[in-house]
């Protein structure tokens, strides 16, 4: 059925207003079809162009704004999108090192070690500067900034370098572009460092500063090489040399392992017979505030994260420096301590590694430091063989789970892996993996280590299971698979695969944001480092191919 | 009588009964006390008559932690001491403060507050302070405490006339004890410096040191090191435990002027928490002040509150719109844990005779958060509670971020360092204020304090005072006797 329309309504003319006293813009508003009033498409289209290009124009704006900054380096860290390459290391090939490290059934030696510590000073080589004060690794940056990051590629090498020389080894690395001359190159960068007129200079030390930590690792490699460095300085360089360290001395650390940085400053400089006296009382008061956090057999709080594995790579391997450049210092205290720590903390270790848990995981090499302090500051409080066969598996498991590359440690658990880098740490942060490398070469001669026998772990001799009194853990470990797990029953208890709260990953959008920022904006994985009920060894709290 | 200077041979030709070192409120207070009661007593100031900067120097020093404040000026180096700048706040340690609160924290007075109050009535006349006032509960856990100010009462200004008049006090100014001599578990002798470095020994039966809350431990600390350890036998506790009343902002109230504070002079309003509170939240004193600010402050601080907590903001805008109404910033003083590593120590630099300047080893802990946290929460609690306003705390105060530096930090009140205690290994004076192992050296002023409670030191340091001239009168006249 067709539909009848209905006639069509006469146009409406608009009455006619006296506006002889309005101006345009108030006329236009008061006639409801002027031809620009709001709502109109013709007023629309004018405020959509309006507004798209203040939008374009805004966003242009702040585009040019974000690469002045940039570019200038006004936001972001300082050095952020320079990054280093990795390069290969041909003397001391990785793929050497797998396969020698592979043979962990059998036994590593002395001559592996020295493979794999070229392996380290080769990668070191490459990526130094060419006045060796800084060494520039590939990897993600610190928030601390890329000068600093460099600092710490020369600092965390110093005392491996310090001991290998201490040791009697030959001097010269050999490497892809020639031969390099440690004691001569590693003394460039100190002068370098230190000299405040050089473009390079470390800079200050001051309160809670990056440099305070580093200066630590720069005071012991200075004291392990004094012979080969300290003593052949120049009356002026070994000045320049105090007067930079001795500014850690005056510089507040955070409570807990920082407490000791700058004690070990103050222990070496003494030693090499600087007049540090004034800062004797100081010291002295640090060491009580440290002292204070000590809970028991060994283990000490570490602020604000409590009981950690900091306890092994930093606290004891600092004691241990402490006790064994001033002989006279703690002794009783640390024996005991280094004595307690041992005896437990060895039946963390087995043919898979050593359940990681908390914070800084590259750093995971350096987890047997402490075994090796105390067969020095503590004899008899576990056997040495049991100690050595803890480093052979730790960097055994390590090497073929994707610790090394390029000539260096990676930032990860097994492999690089920015879910577990924190933002403090950089590229050559990870470096602290070689600790327990250079106990063994400052103690060979003494303790006869890297010829010793080895012996079976706890774990490889049957199943156990120990509980710790102090912090509570228990540790149990399967023979027949080589596990072993972690169980930290104050953790709340969680039904789910993960045993607690799962790791945040790294994700494009925080990728995204870095390079906005740029800044490190890596995930805060301190809940999953710490707040599970299982750390094991056949479940990785990080992303770690089987 | 008064000397401004020492004159050669005066101080050896004499052995008096008491030797006070130190002209502060306890000095004065002690050679008043003994010179009425006829005791021949001489009391020797380092400083002068009046503030000299070559005098104020000798109080350099170095602050050793993250919270850095200057020695020579929190303190005041000529007669009269720090009655010279104080503000007058006087407060008498609560019954508490003498107790031990929580486990591990080393608190305990070897005395009580019962064994001080009888002094409380003479220390009040001489710091000039008017009857207390009742605390008042607010709620169950905290009570409006009062403030007593004393005019300030100078001290120099008020007793100088007096030392000068009494015949048996000898006042001697510019003269410092440099070193103690001892002999035979006694000290015989005082070695004393005047300005131009001349040496004189001044000799007395009992010494008693009032030179404050820093130097009485730098000078034992030297004077044991002179004498071989044989000042304080058991050094362990000498120069440790030092004390502060640790001053900060820690946030801002927008009262309802039907709240029960009462505003002082100082336009601060005070409380605390009782003492079953600190017991039972395991946390020490503190003394919290709703400092009043003026209705234009306010707003501003609405409208800065607005931009953090818009909801709180317009609650307080509708409350200012509604009825009169007080912003008032919310500040605290309050106990510090005692703890060993807070310490005066001898530096290696040295003042112009030779002796160590001192060093202050000072920080605060997780544990003083604790009880600053601890009492500001109760307090924010309450006056939500009641309706009688609403409080926002400071970050730092809840635990995220330290200790801010660029507060006030400290209220100029050193204690510690010579604490008293029963046991030497804990102290280095006993309940009656002598050193543990020596028969005549004793000390007076705030460096006997265990623990400093939250209250303003001076009324516990004249009370203490008079205390331990009671106790010198009474051997003296025993001594007589025999």
């Amino acid at each position: 059925m067709a539909a009848t329309l209905p006639p069509k309504p006469a146009p409406v003319r608009p009455a006619p207003i006296a506006h002889t006293h309005l101006d345009r813009h108030q006329l236009d508003r008061h006639q409801p079809d002027g031809p620009g009033r709001v709502g109109s498409r013709r007023w629309q289209r004018r405020f959509g162009i309006t507004l798209a290009v203040l939008l374009i124009g805004g966003l242009a704006l702040a585009a040019a704004a974000w690469l002045w900054a940039v570019s200038t380096g006004r936001i972001g860290v300082e050095g952020w999108r320079e990054r280093a390459s990795p390069v290969e290391t041909t003397a001391a090939p990785l793929i050497a090192l797998q396969a020698r490290f592979a043979k962990a059934d059998a036994r590593v030696d002395a001559s592996d070690y020295e493979l794999l510590t070229t392996y380290f000073f080769e990668g070191w080589a490459a990526y130094r500067t060419p006045t060796a004060e800084r060494a520039h690794y590939p990897g993600l940056p610190s928030a601390s900034g890329r000068r600093s990051d460099g600092l710490e590629g020369y600092a965390r090498m110093f005392p491996l370098a310090g001991a290998w020389l201490a040791s009697g080894r030959s001097p010269l690395i050999p490497t892809a572009k020639g031969p390099l001359d440690l004691a001569e190159v590693f003394t460039r960068g100190l002068v370098t460092g230190t000299d405040p007129a050089s473009p390079d200079y470390w800079g200050p030390i001051t309160d809670y500063s990056q440099t305070l930590v580093e200066s630590a690792d720069i005071a012991l490699g200075l004291w392990l090489a004094r012979k080969e460095i300290w003593e052949k300085l120049s009356p002026v360089e070994q000045q320049q040399v105090s007067s930079w360290l001795m500014q850690a001395l005056g510089s507040q650390p955070y409570d807990g392992n920082w407490q000791l940085f700058p004690m070990l400053v103050h222990r070496s400089l003494k030693a090499l017979g600087a007049d540090v006296s004034h800062f004797d009382a100081r010291m002295q008061t640090n060491w009580e505030i440290f002292r204070s956090f000590y809970r028991g057999q060994g283990w000490f709080d570490d602020p604000p994260h409590g009981l950690d594995d900091y306890n092994a790579w930093s606290i004891h391997y600092a004691l241990f420096w402490l006790q064994r450049i001033d002989p006279g210092f703690e002794q009783a205290f640390i024996s005991q301590a280094q004595g307690e720590f041992a005896r437990f903390y060895v039946n963390f270790f087995g043919p898979q590694g050593h359940p990681q848990r908390g914070r800084s995981t590259c750093y995971r090499m350096a987890t047997p430091a402490p075994l090796l302090a105390s067969l020095a500051t503590a004899p008899g409080a576990i056997p040495r063989g049991q100690a050595m066969r803890a480093l052979d598996l730790t960097w055994s498991w390590f090497i073929g789970h994707g610790a090394l590359a390029a000539g260096s440690v990676t930032a990860g658990l097994c492999g690089d892996d920015p879910a577990l880098q924190a933002n403090y740490s950089g590229p050559a942060s990870c470096l602290w993996s070689l600790r327990p490398l250079v106990m063994v070469f400052a103690l060979d001669r003494e303790l006869g280590l890297l010829g010793a026998a080895r012996e079976p772990l706890a774990v490889e001799r049957g199943d156990f299971v120990v509980t710790h009194e102090t912090t509570g853990w228990t540790l149990s470990g399967t023979r027949a698979t080589g596990a072993i797990d972690l169980s930290i029953d104050a953790n709340p208890p969680v039904n789910g695969p993960e045993d607690g709260p799962a790791l945040k990953p790294y994700r494009l959008s925080t990728q995204l944001a870095e390079a906005l920022v740029q800044a490190p904006r890596r995930p805060d994985n301190t809940e999953a480092l710490y707040r599970r009920r299982h750390y094991a060894t056949d479940k990785p709290v990080g992303r770690c191919p089987p | 009588m008064l000397a401004e200077h020492i004159s050669r041979g005066a101080l050896e030709s004499r052995l008096f009964d008491v030797c006070l070192i130190g002209a502060g409120p306890a000095g004065i207070t002690l050679a008043t006390e003994l010179g009425a009661r006829g005791q021949s007593v001489l009391l020797l100031e380092a400083g002068g008559a009046s503030y000299e900067e070559s005098s104020q120097a000798m109080y350099e020093g170095e602050v050793v932690g993250a919270l850095k404040f200057a020695l020579d000026t929190s303190r005041l180096r000529y007669l009269g001491g720090a009655s010279n700048h104080w503000g007058g706040f006087c407060q008498a340690l609560d019954a508490v403060d003498f107790e031990s609160k929580v486990a591990g924290v080393d608190t305990e007075w070897p005395i009580r507050r019962r064994d001080l109050d009888p002094y409380l009535a003479r220390a009040e006349a001489i710091v000039e302070i008017p009857a207390l006032t009742p605390d008042r509960p607010y709620g169950e856990q905290l009570r409006l405490t009062t403030m007593r100010f004393s005019p300030p009462v100078n001290f120099a200004t008020k007793y100088r006339g007096t030392l000068e008049k009494l015949p048996n006090v000898a006042t001697v100014l510019q003269a410092c004890v440099v070193n103690l001599h001892e002999r035979d578990g006694a000290v015989v002798s005082v070695e004393v410096t005047d300005p131009d470095n001349g040496r004189h020994t001044a000799r007395a039966r009992r010494f008693v040191l009032c030179a404050g809350g820093i130097e009485n431990s730098r000078m034992l600390l030297w004077a044991n090191q002179q004498n071989g350890g044989r000042v304080v036998r058991d050094p362990r506790a000498l120069g440790r435990y030092w004390l502060e009343h640790p001053h900060f902002t820690i946030g801002e109230a927008f009262l309802d002027e039907r709240a029960p504070f009462v505003f002082d002079k100082w336009s601060i309003a005070w409380s605390s928490p009782t003492a079953q509170a600190i017991r039972d939240r395991r946390a020490l004193n503190a003394g919290l002040r709703l400092t009043r600010r003026n209705r234009e402050s306010s707003r501003q601080m609405i409208a800065d509150l607005s931009c953090v907590a818009p909801e709180l903001g317009q609650w307080a805008m509708a409350k200012l719109k509604r009825r009169l109404f007080c912003g008032a910033m919310l500040r605290a003083s309050w106990e510090q844990a005692p703890r060993a590593w807070n310490r005066v120590a001898l530096s290696t630099d040295r003042d112009r005779h030779g002796t160590p300047r001192a060093e202050l080893h000072w920080r605060l802990d997780d544990f003083d958060r604790h009880t600053v946290a601890s009492a500001a929460t109760l307090l924010a609690e309450e006056i939500l509670r009641r309706g009688d306003g609403r409080v926002r705390l400071d970050p730092w105060v809840l635990g995220r971020g330290s200790f801010p530096a660029d507060d006030e930090i400290k209220g100029n009140h050193h204690m510690g360092g010579t604490r008293m205690s029963s046991s030497s290994a804990t102290g280095v004076v006993d309940a009656d204020c002598k050193v543990h192992g020596l028969s005549n050296l004793y000390v007076g002023g705030s460096s006997v304090f265990p623990s400093s409670g939250a209250a303003n030191p001076t009324l516990t340091i004249v009370q203490l005072a008079l205390r331990l001239a009671d106790r010198l009168g009474e051997r003296v006249s025993a001594a007589s006797v025999l």
